[in-house]
């Protein structure tokens, strides 16, 4: 490469606000796709996805100035989704979310293990209780180790293996025979 | 991990990555930002007014009327201005006749591009004899030599700074830990010593230089301060942030310091003295014109779109101009006294764009699709031609 001895471009002209929306701008350029589909994946549900990732955006975007390490920012937006979408539920907003607190009776039961596998994992996921959703979503989806897992939700990692344990018995029994809880370790 | 395991991941994965998605605008973020800091203002009155009774009602009443609750993005101004195009409506343009980037190229205004080795780069600028260069993502700077090699990386607290004849930059390193940051000034050629001083504040980065020293600002509430060479440092404490030097009336823009109406109120204040000149209520002030005799400002309405010329000794108001609502408008520069370029996205898209200090509006590069992660295009700054 040969460079020119000429003077060239800076960019140091922004006021902090506007650095600020640049970079924010720039992580929500990047980062937006990925934690709409986790929003969807923790809610089940589109439109409300969209609601709790907009308002989870909306508190980062005020704390910002706040987030030194911009290298924790998505723990730390995943962490407000999952407290949103909590609170979302706990306020009864959305009534219409598929998720409970306990795994309801008569839960659909397969035992084929078919095309339609994929929809009926899903299904299954979604009357996980919240926060077995949260982890497996966590665990699985971001492929979050145990602790960073625990960082997100809050809890202990014993909590989070615990609960890994009791959705992925549950989704055992409630899907196809290929998923046998005493299939082999790999 | 378990056959279910993988199962379970491939299924999220395939759920999850097989919905379309709709992009939150950048625009609808900042409104709801707004309502949950009035929310929160609210709750706060309310909590104050249990603690002090009779005397929280008057409190109610302000804060639902103060300063503070009117940060918040608000509808647009009662002025009405007609609304300009969209981005991709706008007519294509000469290219930037300031060096802009290109991807990994820096562009000089007669178009020669230098290629870095990078395809991400947020700044770059020469710097003894090579280039600094800051990378979408990276808290470090590279100094690379002229033949392009790497000589070194250190973290930076943030923005380069460059005197008005492009003879002189200035940048700050900081342990990648944390630490003080240090100020560093030196040469664009050759091979002379920088001089070096401790920066006052935590994240202090320069906005730019004058005669006398380097002007650096903080993106916490300190103060901006002038940093000498000697060392020594005079804050400017006037100003809550600062913009924006201007090197030949020795004046530095920004907003004033204190309550957060002071901090929406746009001001320049005199680097010599310390006093404010002017002050607009409700703008942000940003570059001034290569000449110094101008400063641009847009207004603090939630719109973004609305954009002032203020006679910088003065505070007069020299010209009013639109940008198309819904823009991203991530950089400005002045390109030369009557006309502006915005480093801009819309609607996935990205490009510069020109504004005329006559309204008019074109596009100073080709329409490209917006990627996830660094910008494409990125201005360079006055005095380089």
């Amino acid at each position: 490469m040969q460079l020119i001895e000429r003077a060239g471009p800076d960019t140091g002209g922004m006021g902090r606000a506007q650095v600020r929306d640049a970079e924010f701008t720039a992580y929500l350029a990047a980062r937006q796709p990925a934690l709409l589909r986790t929003a969807y994946l923790l809610t089940g549900d589109r439109d409300q996805a969209e609601d709790v990732l907009q308002t989870a955006l909306a508190k980062l975007y005020l704390s910002w100035d706040k987030v030194r390490d911009r290298g924790a920012v998505d723990a730390y937006v995943r962490r407000i989704i999952v407290n949103e979408n909590n609170s979302v539920w706990r306020r009864g907003w959305k009534r219409r979310e598929h998720a409970t607190d306990v795994v309801p009776e008569g839960a659909p039961h397969l035992d084929a293990y078919d095309e339609g596998t994929a929809d009926a994992l899903w299904q299954v996921v979604r009357t996980l209780p919240r926060r077995a959703r949260a982890v497996v979503v966590l665990r699985y989806y971001e492929q979050l180790t145990e602790a960073e897992t625990a960082d997100v939700l809050g809890i202990s990692v014993g909590t989070v293996k615990s609960q890994t344990s009791r959705a992925l018995a549950t989704l055992r029994e409630r899907t196809p025979a290929d998923l046998d809880p005493r299939e082999e370790e790999r | 991990m378990t056959r279910s395991e993988d199962l379970l991941a491939d299924v999220l994965r395939e759920r999850a990555e097989g919905r379309d998605v709709r992009g939150t605008p950048m625009s609808d973020v900042v409104a709801t930002a707004g309502r949950i800091r009035r929310a929160r203002r609210i709750r706060a009155g309310v909590a104050t007014a249990v603690v002090v009774g009779a005397l929280a009602s008057p409190f109610l009443v302000d804060a639902a009327r103060s300063p503070d609750a009117s940060t918040d993005p608000a509808g647009p101004s009662t002025t009405e201005v007609p609304p300009p195009p969209r981005l991709q409506d706008l007519a294509p343009g000469a290219p930037p006749a300031i060096r802009w980037i290109d991807g990994g190229d820096v562009v000089a205004s007669d178009g020669t591009r230098v290629s870095l080795p990078f395809d991400d780069v947020t700044r770059a600028t020469p710097y003894l004899g090579g280039f600094l260069v800051a990378r979408f993502g990276d808290p470090r700077l590279v100094l690379l030599d002229d033949r392009g090699r790497e000589v070194w990386r250190r973290c930076t607290t943030g923005a380069l700074g460059v005197s008005d004849d492009g003879s002189r930059t200035a940048y700050t390193t900081v342990g990648c830990g944390g630490g003080d940051p240090v100020l560093h000034v030196g040469p664009t050629l050759g091979t002379d010593d920088e001089w070096t001083a401790p920066v006052p504040l935590a994240d202090g980065a320069p906005v730019g230089l004058l005669d006398d020293g380097v002007v650096v600002a903080s993106m916490n509430t300190a103060p901006p301060a002038l940093v000498r060479p000697d060392g020594t440092a005079r804050s400017l404490d006037r100003l809550g942030v600062a913009a924006a030097v201007n090197e030949p009336l020795g004046l530095v823009s920004g907003n004033l310091a204190g309550s957060a109406e002071r901090n929406r109120t746009g001001a320049v204040v005199d680097a010599g003295t310390g006093e404010v000149l002017w002050s607009e209520k409700d703008w942000q002030l940003d570059d001034f014109s290569p000449d110094g005799s101008s400063v641009v400002g847009v207004e603090l309405d939630g719109t973004g779109t609305r954009w002032g010329v203020f006679d910088a000794r003065t505070g007069e108001q020299l010209h009013e101009l639109a940008t198309p609502a819904g823009l991203q408008i991530w950089q400005v520069a002045w390109e030369d006294a009557d006309h502006l370029l915005l480093a801009t996205t819309q609607d996935g898209a990205e490009a510069i764009v020109r504004v005329s200090l006559d309204g008019d509006l074109e596009r100073a590069t080709e329409l490209v699709p917006a990627g996830e992660g660094a910008r494409r295009f990125a201005l360079g700054a006055n005095g380089f031609r």
